[in-house]
């Protein structure tokens, strides 16, 4: 299969490519910190308003559906875009819990002209190493 | 609060999605680590295919989760919630976004559903969702 041209459009800065993404590679979990001032300006984003969250309320799972640990670990380039999501749920994550999040680069690959990398994270509770929930990103990679 | 007794397949329940600003779209960035340019610097976007800054997809779908909490309760969502979804088309600073949910079949305990995110007749996005309760 060709290699389609670059997508440009976007600029600005440099960021890992395509062909130097390694299938298979994972990364070592990493804390995954939520506060209840998190859960708050959360909630603000999408409209809706809550009581103060306070130790043990249970953390939206969109929250935790997140890139902060994936880029600590790789620089995206510019023009990187949600291409598709999905979670499954497991147990709740609660505020004051120790969580963690591991990644794993699942899959790339080039349909009608476009890169696509899959990854996929795993949200554990560290406490009792209680599985949270796992999330597959999809997404458009530009170059 | 409604449950899943109370659904019948092709039902169709429809609620504002979230309202789409500069704010949101930065806060949402900060949080989660969207942050890119196009999302929250204006000026930046307009030089972009898109013109002007949009949402991030999964801005989008999150508060399909919270109508699913108060459907079934947070404990079934949290146990076995299932979301999958494809983002076909940006939104943007001011568009109105519909939420969408279509009953599909409920076998046992388990029922699916088809959702939507629309801006007037234009799809967002697409996906579906599953829950146990």
């Amino acid at each position: 299969m060709s290699m389609p041209e670059p997508d440009r459009r976007m600029s600005g800065w440099t960021g890992v490519g395509y062909a130097d993404i390694a299938v298979g590679q994972t990364f070592p979990a990493q804390p995954l910190p939520v506060t209840a001032d998190d859960v708050a300006r959360f909630r603000r984003c999408l409209g809706e308003v809550s009581p103060p969250s306070e130790s043990g309320t249970r953390v939206p799972s969109f929250l935790l559906n997140e890139l902060r640990a994936m880029k600590k670990q790789m620089r995206f380039p510019p023009g990187v875009l949600h291409a598709q999501e999905e979670i499954e749920m497991h147990s709740a994550a609660r505020l004051g819990e120790a969580l963690t999040v591991s990644i794993t680069i699942a899959n790339k690959y080039i349909r009608n002209d476009k890169r696509f990398i899959v990854i996929d994270q795993h949200v554990e509770c560290s406490n009792d190493q209680r599985s949270i929930m796992n999330i597959r990103h999809i997404l458009y990679w530009p170059c | 609060m409604l449950n899943q007794t109370r659904l019948t397949p092709g039902q169709r329940l429809t609620r504002p999605g979230p309202p789409l600003t500069l704010q949101a779209f930065t806060d949402f960035g900060a949080l989660l680590g969207t942050d890119a340019p196009v999302h929250n610097d204006p000026a930046y976007a307009t030089k972009t295919q898109f013109g002007s800054v949009i949402a991030q997809g999964p801005l989008l779908l999150a508060s399909f989760e919270t109508w699913f909490c108060e459907l079934f309760g947070e404990d079934a969502w949290s146990r076995t919630g299932r979301l999958t979804a494809k983002f076909l088309s940006p939104a943007g600073i001011g568009d109105a976004v519909t939420l969408e949910i279509i009953v599909g079949d409920a076998k046992e305990d388990r029922t699916t559903f088809e959702l939507r995110v629309l801006h007037q007749d234009r799809l967002l996005a697409l996906g579906t969702a599953a829950i146990d309760a």
